[in-house]
């Protein structure tokens, strides 16, 4: 224990900077998704059929294909081709669409659960479509699926390890250059994989309280 | 006629017998007088070496096992053709110390992987190991080295044409350089010059792709690694060709066998000394570099 303290206090500027790589990639990975999934949801469900096809195509996408593939095709093949983003911006991209996907998904169960009176009802009162979603639909298919976005949250978060391959000195990576030098991948990888737990039970903290207020009393 | 005949029948058989004597010689004594190319170190003959000594038992037993690596390019090889490269080369020139012209034949090769060289030679499954093999002193006490017969060194990769002009590792510094995690390369790196932005990856095919599309400036490891990477696309990289760090690649024998050790430093130096040493480089890594100064051998005590 006295060793794994050490080796924090030794290597915390590499630790702090593998961390602060993995929050801001998550979090801007997370704000793409979640403007991705509800335009993707939205299309998913639009009665215009080439959006629906086009939301249905892109989801099946991102959910049948590995990350790290994505992240490899993207990042190398990209490259050959004239790619314009830099290394951390292809990250949060390909992330963000990933992870987009999933949250499309989940938004699209938490629609199919308001009930279809109240779309009828907007609707029959004279509503545009884009209205009835935004206004009526989405605001209570969101409050819904709280649980599942706070795990996609999570595992967006977690997600972020993969990107150590394209080259990206996150948390992850940080534990390979300590476990390199130390020749001790356990000590090592033992305290990335506090800080992983430390992050994400502390957001799970955060995801409780939101699902709290915003759970819809039925 | 009949003693005519009888006479005809006796000079043909001996016209042919002639012949047939001839033909025999002439593989072997012909091959000198025909050595126009190169000079050869090689005796003609087999050499006689002390009874009970390591070279005379091999003598013996007609074959030289060696192993090397088989996926290292330019230096082990395995091909169709047999194992190719300067390894090889090179086990095949001590091969002809021990049989004389044409000992080459009688090396048997085997796959050494990194991590069994030292195990491959202690339980007497080859005579000696020729595998990109550095020389150090915690290898030294399980197996001998002969040689060094080449020092490698840690080096720098570039695009064709050197665009940043760089000339050493202190260029390096403020330049996105590619090497793999884990590796002592990598280390050296970080320590050699600190304000190299250094981009970490897996392997170095994916370092290869990075500088090929000009995201980093430099790919950084062992030379003998990106003498093969340029092998593969010689238009799109160059060495920089300016090691900084010595990692003196030896030949392992066992440990005991100490006559055959001396007796190998011996026989390099005859064939640096003959310009065979560089002839073999210039045959195989020679296609991308261009043969350095031989090292001097290193005949230490155990």
């Amino acid at each position: 224990m006295r060793a794994i303290y050490d080796v924090i206090v030794e290597n915390q500027d590499l630790l702090v900077a593998g961390l602060r790589v993995t929050v801001i990639m998550a979090v801007c990975a997370y704000l793409l998704a979640f403007v991705t999934g509800n335009l993707i949801a939205a299309a998913r469900v639009s009665p215009v059929k080439v959006l629906e096809r086009f939301a249905a195509l892109y989801v099946s996408l991102f959910r049948n294909t590995p990350l790290i593939v994505l992240a490899i095709l993207v990042w190398v093949g990209g490259g050959r081709v004239g790619w314009p983003f830099g290394r951390l911006q292809t990250a949060i991209v390909v992330l963000g669409l990933y992870t987009g996907a999933y949250i499309a998904e989940s938004l699209r169960s938490g629609i199919n659960s308001v009930p279809v009176g109240q779309a009828e009802a907007a609707r029959a009162i004279g509503l545009p479509f884009l209205q009835v979603v935004g206004a009526i639909v989405l605001p209570q298919a969101i409050r819904t699926v709280i649980p599942p976005l706070g795990n996609l949250w999570i595992a967006n978060l977690k997600n972020t390890s993969v990107f150590m391959v394209i080259g990206i000195d996150e948390l992850t990576r940080s534990g390979r250059i300590i476990g390199s030098a130390l020749s001790d991948y356990v000590t090592a990888f033992a305290i990335v994989a506090l800080m992983y737990l430390v992050l994400v039970y502390g957001s799970a903290q955060v995801i409780n309280l939101l699902e709290r207020r915003l759970e819809i009393a039925r | 006629m009949r003693t005519f005949t009888k006479h005809r029948r006796l000079i043909a058989a001996a016209a042919s017998l002639a012949l047939v004597a001839t033909a025999c010689g002439d593989d072997g004594g012909g091959d000198d007088g025909e050595e126009d190319g190169g000079e050869t170190s090689a005796p003609s003959e087999e050499p006689e070496f002390e009874e009970g000594s390591t070279m005379a038992e091999l003598q013996e037993a007609g074959t030289l096992r060696v192993g090397v690596k088989y996926d290292q390019p330019l230096f082990g090889v395995q091909t169709p053709g047999g194992v190719e490269g300067f390894d090889a080369e090179i086990a095949k020139l001590i091969a002809e110390g021990i049989w004389g012209e044409g000992g080459g034949d009688n090396v048997e090769f085997s796959e050494a992987v990194s991590a069994v060289r030292e195990e491959v030679l202690e339980n007497d499954s080859v005579d000696m190991v020729v595998a990109t093999y550095t020389i150090n002193d915690e290898r030294k006490e399980r197996v001998g080295f002969a040689g060094p017969y080449y020092e490698a060194g840690q080096d720098i990769m570039v695009a064709a044409g050197n665009p940043e002009d760089i000339g050493g590792v202190e260029d390096l510094d403020g330049q996105p350089v590619c090497s793999v995690e884990g590796s002592t390369s990598i280390d050296n790196l970080r320590e050699m010059a600190p304000e190299a932005e250094v981009v970490a990856l897996d392997t170095y095919s994916a370092c290869a792709e990075e500088l090929l599309q000009g995201r980093v400036t430099a790919v950084t490891t062992d030379n003998v690694i990106l003498i093969g990477l340029i092998d593969e696309s010689p238009d799109d990289f160059e060495l920089v060709d300016n090691p900084f760090t010595e990692e003196p690649y030896g030949i392992g024998v066992q440990r005991d066998a100490d006559d055959f050790r001396m007796w190998i430093n011996d026989r390099l130096e005859e064939i640096y000394e003959s310009g065979e040493w560089e002839e073999a480089w210039d045959a195989t890594a020679g296609a991308v570099v261009p043969a350095p100064e031989p090292p001097e051998v290193d005949r230490y005590e155990q």
